[in-house]
């Protein structure tokens, strides 16, 4: 089918059952967390299982990636549902640790979810595939790294959206073919998005004979990042890379550019469109940087955006989740996960994971709302390179950007 | 690059040193390390900077609001989550639990609130983040002002102990049962002393915000080099927390021009391990002689 830390030494009053008394408090708060429906109980419905963050310090900031489900569910539900019958999603806590994922994913199969949708975030999504590859569940993580585009190792994972791989080529052209430079100094954080992020960005450049003159890797509680830069300037740089996630990366990045007056061209994933940045970096920064970012939610002066992503923009917006991160709503992998799952099922005419397994993988060129989507066996990857593209921060805070879209760079 | 760095390092130093304080107000009269310290510190940031840029506050009296608000928070603290189980048992250790749980409750609700996206916070008038013209050299007038206020914190907290309710709370701290028999309230102490602590966490916090930007995850990112800090300046030694806290700095700061990149954490934690091999009680401090 083709669809297209010695206690006693330092007080003298902490002592190791003591500490093993907080370690395991903190172990059985984990007890705590609970799997909820969200949406209408019905006992003739198709239970779909979402993992997410609904505590903790993750919470609202991966909240607007759950928007696609409700508008997904909404629109599923109202054309029939699947197989006739309603779409019900079922939701469990991981306390924003991902730790707690093999226990959540467990809550949910035991409520009945038929498929599994998130966590969010790259090392949540891969502690919660060691337990939906064994239990063959279709599933839908969050994550961006490449290791989750793997069909052979997650057999029945798909990755709706893009991964740094995408990212690291559409930067590495850019900085090649259109900004010309050759000189490329990167900016990483320590954390599994960087060093992805890093070795994704330097395989790119080395198709284009750049090797990076400086690789600076911080730590996530650096408190001040101009050592690092001035480091990289003092390489000669004049392309900045950096792969972070929280805006307070690219926050500390920009006061480092700002104290050091020292204006490069900068890129990196699509945390750079963060409103955070965009109302607080330095212009003269601002003006020299680009952010990865799905083709389809770009334009240009001859080129406008899609009446059908323009339509679903303005209902995300209207979300009180989607405020600060309209962008990460608009292009939630599970709103066209849940679309595809019904088109499969509904042809299968059966809820059967290995018949949606077989008809995913065999997916081309579907018309989803991010681009358009493809599944091998071998790659889980929904998109290809050439539907990521670099797009200003500037553009912004034009009203065309209605805070989704943003001008090609 | 060297005067740069050694600026880093004594910002950076400086807010360590802040948090490792604001541990020490704490635990010298109650014998308690308050794990939710850090929280504290970032809800004193979080909520200074709601102050200023939503509801437009002058910055002297959103620094007045969250020391009195983060305060009276500290002060709950100490009367649901640590005076109960001082009760039971003076010597116990149910407290490690107890504000572990105040920590995870506050990290649950400020997660349900807040956005890790920082706010950005401007440097009180007339201080500003702009690095001063200097030929070749960075250093803002706020990085100024930031490290010389961190040396007169340290040692007005220092005469505090100085002073008549200073002397109860190291009464306090050395016999809590001899100080009541002496007409000391120890419950009182401990709730002023949690007052204090919470206080200069909301202090220290809004110091913070303008260099780091007010985000929930400033108190994970300072906690651990606050706790190193006033752990090898010696716990309840505050002259030996500043001290600390600029070692830790620097060597955070060189560590990142010299060495390979993403072992900055590990050199930090190891300077801390060397510290406490060679002197246990910390760099301003000895082991204390317990009949047990």
């Amino acid at each position: 089918m083709s669809i297209q830390n010695r206690s006693s030494s330092l007080s003298g009053n902490l002592t190791r059952r003591s500490v093993l008394y907080g370690a395991s408090a903190l172990t059985g708060s984990s007890l705590m967390s609970a799997v909820g429906s969200a949406f209408a109980q019905n006992t003739d419905t198709i239970k779909i299982g979402s993992a997410r963050a609904l505590t903790g310090l993750v919470a609202s900031s991966f909240a607007p990636l759950y928007v696609g489900v409700k508008i997904a569910v909404e629109e599923i539900n109202a054309a029939g549902g699947i197989l006739g019958r309603k779409v019900e999603i079922i939701e469990a806590d991981d306390e924003s640790s991902p730790a707690k994922e093999p226990a959540v994913v467990r809550k949910l199969l035991d409520s009945g979810a038929q498929a599994i949708l998130g966590p969010v975030g790259s090392s949540h999504t891969l502690a919660a595939v060691a337990s939906t590859t064994p239990a063959k569940i279709i599933h839908a993580g969050g994550g961006w790294t490449e290791e989750l585009a793997d069909g052979k190792k997650y057999p029945y994972q798909y990755q709706f959206t893009y991964n740094t791989s995408h990212q690291g080529e559409a930067i590495a052209e850019h900085i090649a073919e259109k900004l010309k430079l050759k000189k490329v100094g990167l900016l990483l954080e320590n954390s599994a998005l960087g060093e992805s992020g890093g070795i994704a960005t330097r395989r790119s450049l080395k198709k284009y004979g750049i090797e990076p003159v400086a690789v600076e890797t911080y730590p996530l509680n650096a408190t001040d990042l101009k050592v690092y830069l001035n480091k990289i300037r003092a390489a000669g740089a004049d392309a900045l890379v950096i792969w972070n996630s929280p805006a307070q990366g690219i926050l500390l990045t920009a006061a480092g550019l700002q104290a050091m007056k020292w204006y490069p061209a900068l890129l990196g994933g699509n945390s750079m469109f963060s409103n955070v940045v965009l109302e607080n970096a330095d212009p003269e920064i601002l003006k020299n940087a680009s952010g990865t970012l799905l083709k389809v939610f770009t334009y240009t002066q001859n080129e406008n955006i899609g009446g059908r992503q323009v339509a679903h923009a303005k209902r995300v917006i209207n979300f009180p989740e989607s405020k600060q991160w309209e962008i990460n709503a608009a292009i939630s992998p599970f709103y066209d996960f849940l679309h595809l799952l019904k088109v499969v099922v509904d042809a299968e005419k059966k809820f059967d994971s290995e018949r949606v397994k077989a008809a995913f993988d065999a997916v081309k060129n579907y018309n989803g709302m991010i681009g358009r989507i493809s599944f091998t066996p071998e790659n889980h990857c929904a998109l290809t390179g050439d539907q990521m593209v670099m797009a200003t921060l500037l553009s912004g805070k034009d009203p065309k950007s209605m805070h989704v879209f943003r001008e090609r760079a | 690059m060297w005067f740069d760095t050694v600026v880093t390092g004594l910002t950076a130093g400086s807010l360590y040193g802040l948090i490792a304080v604001g541990f020490n107000i704490l635990y010298r009269p109650t014998r308690v390390f308050n794990f939710a310290q850090g929280d504290l510190v970032m809800l004193g940031s979080m909520g200074g900077a709601i102050l200023l840029t939503q509801m437009k506050l002058p910055w002297w009296v959103a620094l007045v609001v969250a020391i009195l608000a983060i305060a009276a928070l500290a002060v709950l603290e100490e009367r649901v989550a640590v005076a109960p189980v001082l009760r039971q048992s003076s010597h116990g250790h149910a407290w490690i639990i107890t504000t572990l749980a105040v920590t995870m409750i506050i990290v649950n609700i400020v997660g349900k609130i807040w956005g890790p996206d920082p706010i950005v916070v401007p440097a009180p008038a007339p201080f500003s983040t702009d690095m001063l013209p200097f030929n070749g050299v960075s250093i803002s007038s706020y990085q100024i002002a930031l490290i010389i206020l961190t040396l007169l914190l340290v040692i007005a907290v220092e005469r505090l102990y100085g002073t008549l309710w200073g002397k109860a709370a190291m009464a306090v701290a050395e016999d809590r049962d001899a100080a009541l028999l002496r007409g000391i309230d120890p419950n009182a102490i401990s709730r002023w002393s949690f007052a204090l602590g919470g206080g200069f966490a909301a202090l220290t916090g809004m110091l913070a915000a303008p260099i780091l930007n007010a985000s929930t995850l400033l108190g994970a990112m300072l906690l651990l080099k606050g706790f190193a800090s006033a752990a090898i300046g010696g716990l309840g030694s505050n002259q030996g927390a500043l001290m600390a806290g600029y070692l830790i700095g620097l060597v955070e700061a060189f560590s990142a021009l010299w060495l390979s990149p993403g072992y900055h954490n590990g050199v930090m934690l190891a300077v801390v391990l060397v510290v406490l091999l060679v002197r246990p009680g910390g760099l301003f401090n000895s082991l204390e002689a317990r009949t047990v």
